[in-house]
């Protein structure tokens, strides 16, 4: 199946197997190792990525169904001036331990920050609620988030 | 290349000529939430999926003739958000409010939750009390309604054929007085699967501040989830107090011990159903 879509702002014309689990498509076809299979049954948000702005779980779509969307993975979040605010949110408040919820938190708090540039706890906590840690607690993260969502109104 | 075929239909009239090749083993992709953890855990043989998720206009929520017209394709974030559903049909809204996680909302469909047929669907017992009904296409292009709720409790041959398709939901508007709302009860406090839930409409006559016309459904107790008339009697034209939300949450409590006798989860869920009682009345007031 040949498919056109955008991937971290640039865009795409190729031909795909449409049956293949997205996940392995960002991974072994596009050479994109930032996003993470821990479960592979969309329950523990390692996999997440954002689609046409939402957040979703790249373990339960196929290869076939970005056509014609956006997408961001992990490696798209980082723009030319250096780390998205999110991203040094994470690393200054101390809410990246083994590294490997990471991406799929930072997807899942950035299409809450795109969406909803002042949430609150409560919306943070249901942002993230499909991303699980084993680490770090949480805390941490909402810490950054929050941070992450205050500094960005500063300026 | 893998032997599973994909089509991406983008138009109902191509879905229909999809569902012309379709086979014994095809299935319809929708959301994916439930199809493809299945297929991942070989749990299911199939031939080729026809994907839906691609079709605009079964994204779609309108409200026009005297309905809520919600394509079959709609994400429960956008039915949970959607402000039609959060003002006429608010156990729908807090249906979806409560399935899965931010990702499965954001992927998971109407039209999947009642085609996957589990007994514990959360938009289902929403839409039974809704009065709720479907249009299905087929492989010829003609199109059957039928309720939700006659969907569920007839016999195989009102479920979907191999050649069929879900294409929408259809809520009729109610009435200005009319209230409904939804409980859920899972092993978490979110990103579960229901053990029980719950929905209940009813109009409410302002004056006599009672109950009419009242609609209960429970689901997650037994093969699917069914409307219980007989609480619907014991509700019908009381007035709105502590009493009746006792009487309704122990009548549930009954109605649980019909439906599954002999479970090993009756004990926790002839307790548990109270409070789901009790949060479904908290949502109404």
């Amino acid at each position: 199946m040949d498919i056109q879509f955008r991937l971290n702002g640039k865009d795409y014309d190729m031909s795909i197997d449409p049956a293949k689990k997205l996940i392995d498509f960002l991974r072994d076809d596009l050479g994109l190792l930032g996003t993470k299979e821990g479960c592979g049954e969309g329950e523990c948000g390692s996999c997440t990525i954002i689609v046409d702005g939402k957040a979703v779980s790249s373990c339960l779509m196929l290869a076939c169904q970005i056509e014609d969307r956006e997408v961001m993975t992990i490696e798209g979040l980082a723009g030319d001036a250096g780390l998205d605010r999110l991203q040094k949110s994470f690393i200054e408040k101390g809410a990246v331990q083994c590294g490997y919820c990471t991406s799929g938190m930072l997807m899942s708090s950035k299409a809450l920050l795109l969406e909803n540039p002042n949430p609150t706890e409560d919306e943070i906590n249901r942002a993230i609620e499909g991303n699980l840690c084993r680490c770090t607690g949480y805390n941490k993260i909402v810490d950054a988030i929050s941070d992450a969502a205050e500094t960005d109104d500063k300026q | 290349m893998s032997e599973l075929k994909v089509y991406r239909p983008s138009s109902v009239e191509e879905l229909v000529g999809k569902l012309g090749i379709a086979t014994d083993k095809t299935r319809i992709l929708s959301g994916g939430t439930d199809l493809i953890i299945a297929m991942n855990k070989g749990k299911m043989v199939t031939d080729m999926l026809i994907d839906i998720s691609g079709i605009k206009e079964l994204k779609a929520i309108k409200k026009e003739n005297g309905l809520i017209e919600i394509g079959a394709a709609a994400v429960f974030s956008e039915i949970c958000s959607n402000e039609f559903i959060v003002k006429e049909a608010q156990c729908l809204a807090e249906a979806s409010f409560t399935v899965g996680s931010t990702q499965i909302r954001n992927m998971a469909t109407l039209g999947g939750n009642i085609a996957n047929l589990s007994a514990a669907a959360d938009a289902v017992p929403a839409l039974i009390v809704l009065g709720a009904t479907m249009d299905i296409i087929d492989s010829n292009g003609e199109t059957r309604e039928i309720s939700v709720e006659k969907y569920l409790q007839g016999s195989k041959e009102s479920l979907l054929g191999y050649d069929e398709c879900i294409i929408n939901i259809k809520i009729p508007l109610s009435s200005e007085n009319t209230v409904s709302a939804f409980a859920k009860i899972g092993s978490r406090n979110t990103v579960t699967i229901a053990r029980l839930n719950l929905a209940l409409k009813f109009n409410y006559n302002v004056e006599k501040k009672t109950v009419e016309k009242p609609a209960v459904a429970l689901g997650a107790v037994g093969k699917t989830a069914f409307r219980a008339i007989d609480i619907e009697r014991v509700l019908e034209g009381q007035v709105v107090s502590d009493e009746l939300v006792e009487l309704f949450a122990d009548n549930l409590s009954k109605e649980v011990e019909r439906a599954i006798p002999g479970r090993y989860s009756l004990p926790y869920k002839k307790a548990a159903i109270k409070g789901a009682a009790y949060d479904v009345f908290d949502k109404l007031r």
